[in-house]
């Protein structure tokens, strides 16, 4: 979908590796009690952990399907989509690190979704806005 | 410490109510509940209120202020109280804690609210940036309110064998009896099929087993021991008035978090579980006591789920209890017996409050066809936005 007039970028800075061929989610842990966090964040909440000295860290690739849901209408904004609208596959997935994430699924289809099933980071297409940008996002896809 | 009784009670219906003021729907509920009571502006020594984002409290959330400057510049003590869908249960809190503390012998709870149509928007000025989990589950993902919900129901049908058929009899139970009571915006019985088709919102949570935002409003009149003998010569006791919030570790799924830093032993739904331990502590009580519950059903999978992390029945029990009806009026253990938030749509600040007035209806016995057999002890539990936690417990 993207031309040269066009450009392509995250739909938020700072969420995900970018530009990258495999794609990590950006996290932090702290180095005090070994906790992971996701989105980053400026500290660590654990009321136990005193020190509290985080460090950026990337997350994923691999994970496995805790929970997911499929969203059948669409949100408000500042969601975006391209029409038409169509339902999407959401799931809560469980990173090595031992942090729950939840992300769009590529597939909607309950079929092909399993709680437990593996799962990689991809980032993909979410939607394009009036001049054509195309924004994307982090999502899981089934490891065949 | 002294104990506090409840002297009365007010609802304001549920429902849209266009031409009417929040303002107005706070009035009318303080001033069944001073009617319950006896009372008059001039006997109250202190106010709890609930502050509300979307309504009243003159945009900074003194709804306590804002009826005091309508109805009784009565010099006395306020607190406004700022917990989301907890807040009632906060403003209840505080207005115990008055009587309980001797600020006062007589004190009045307050809330109300009037939701803005369909959704929820995001507050404005908000940070857009990964600093804001809340911009981010709408921009980065897409991930409205069921959808949190939606992602526990999944999890219990794959834990404990739920079907998309009890969500759906979670909201046929609900409406059954919320025809029955007057006060609920939704008097229309439904039937399991029309349940079963009504819309997916999220899978497998569909329309009918979601609540939907009301406006409404509700107070409570608390007393000391010696205020409600005056009245009766059954005081009817607030046993426990608990406040928490979510603890660390907590493998929930957190309105509105994109992430789970969960731990082996972190407690599921900690902000409600550890209101509701505290509140078995404060009356001296325990689960086997509880003779029926008013909690927070958001949708289906919360009336199913949090009975048995409550300890009021085992884990996954909570299927057999309704396949058996069992939560229903005249079951083992009701469950919301007001309709709950399926039938009355949720005005969020309000509901804290509210609930306690169904105990208090119930526990008088003036619950007319939705009345529970014989109660002795009732238990409300509300769950606010930023992991805030309430539940109270009132006892005869």
């Amino acid at each position: 979908m993207s031309s040269s007039s066009t450009k392509v970028v995250p739909v938020v800075d700072g969420l995900f590796t970018w530009p990258s061929k495999s794609p990590r989610l950006l996290g932090t842990r702290c180095i005090s009690c070994g906790s992971y966090y996701f989105p980053q964040k400026i500290s660590c909440n654990n009321p136990d952990c005193k020190e509290k000295k985080v460090e950026q860290v990337s997350l994923g690739p691999r994970g496995k399907l805790y929970s997911y849901t499929i969203q059948y209408y669409p949100p408000p904004p500042p969601f975006r989509f391209n029409e038409p609208f169509i339902p999407y596959g959401i799931g809560l997935v469980e990173l090595a690190e031992g942090i729950r994430v939840a992300g769009i699924l590529t597939t909607n289809n309950l079929n092909e979704i399993k709680i437990g099933m593996e799962l990689e980071l991809v980032v993909e297409n979410f939607y394009h806005d009036d001049e054509g940008n195309e924004f994307v996002t982090y999502k899981f896809r089934p490891i065949s | 410490m002294r104990k506090v009784c409840i002297l009365g009670t007010g609802e304001h219906p549920f429902g849209k109510f266009e031409k009417k003021s929040v303002l107005e729907m706070i009035m009318e509920a303080a001033n069944k509940a001073m009617n319950d009571a006896g009372v008059e502006w001039k006997d109250i020594g202190g106010i709890g209120a609930a502050s509300s984002r979307f309504s009243g409290g003159m945009g900074w959330g003194l709804t306590a202020n804002e009826l005091q400057q309508a109805i009784a510049l009565n010099g006395a003590p306020v607190v406004n109280c700022s917990g989301a869908c907890a807040s009632g249960g906060y403003a209840l809190h505080a207005a115990y804690d008055m009587v309980a503390y001797g600020v006062c012998d007589i004190a009045i709870a307050i809330s109300g609210e009037k939701m803005p149509k369909g959704f929820i928007p995001r507050t404005p000025g908000a940070a857009e940036d990964i600093t804001d989990v809340d911009y981010l589950r709408w921009k980065a993902i897409g991930m409205p309110n069921p959808a949190y919900w939606a992602m526990e129901a999944c999890r219990r049908m794959e834990d404990f064998g739920t079907t998309e058929e009890h969500y759906a009899k979670v909201a046929v139970k609900a409406h059954k009896i919320g025809a029955q009571n007057p006060y609920a915006r939704y008097h229309q019985v439904l039937s399991l099929e029309e349940v079963l088709n009504s819309n997916m919102v999220s899978y497998p949570l569909r329309l009918f087993e979601i609540c939907a935002v009301s406006d409404g409003a509700a107070a409570i009149v608390l007393g000391s021991t010696k205020e409600a003998r005056k009245r009766t010569t059954k005081p009817l006791f607030v046993a426990a008035a608990a406040m928490t919030t979510g603890r660390f570790g907590d493998p929930q799924i957190r309105i509105p978090e994109i992430s789970t830093t969960y731990k082996a032993d972190g407690r599921y739904y900690s902000e409600v579980v550890l209101a509701v331990e505290k509140a078995y502590e404060m009356a001296g009580v325990g689960p086997k006591d509880i003779s029926f519950v008013e909690i927070q059903d958001n949708s289906s999978f919360q009336e199913l789920a949090w009975p048995e992390l409550f300890g009021l029945m085992k884990p996954g029990e909570g299927d057999w209890f309704l396949d058996h009806g069992e939560t229903d009026i005249n079951g083992k253990l009701p469950i919301n017996p007001s309709g709950g938030f399926l039938s009355f749509g949720e005005a969020t600040t309000a509901m804290g409050i509210w609930q306690v007035c169904e105990l208090a209806t119930q526990l008088r016995g003036k619950a007319g066809p939705r009345q529970v057999r014989n109660p002795k002890v009732g238990m409300a539990v509300t769950l606010g936005l930023g992991a805030n936690g309430t539940a109270v417990i009132l006892k005869l």
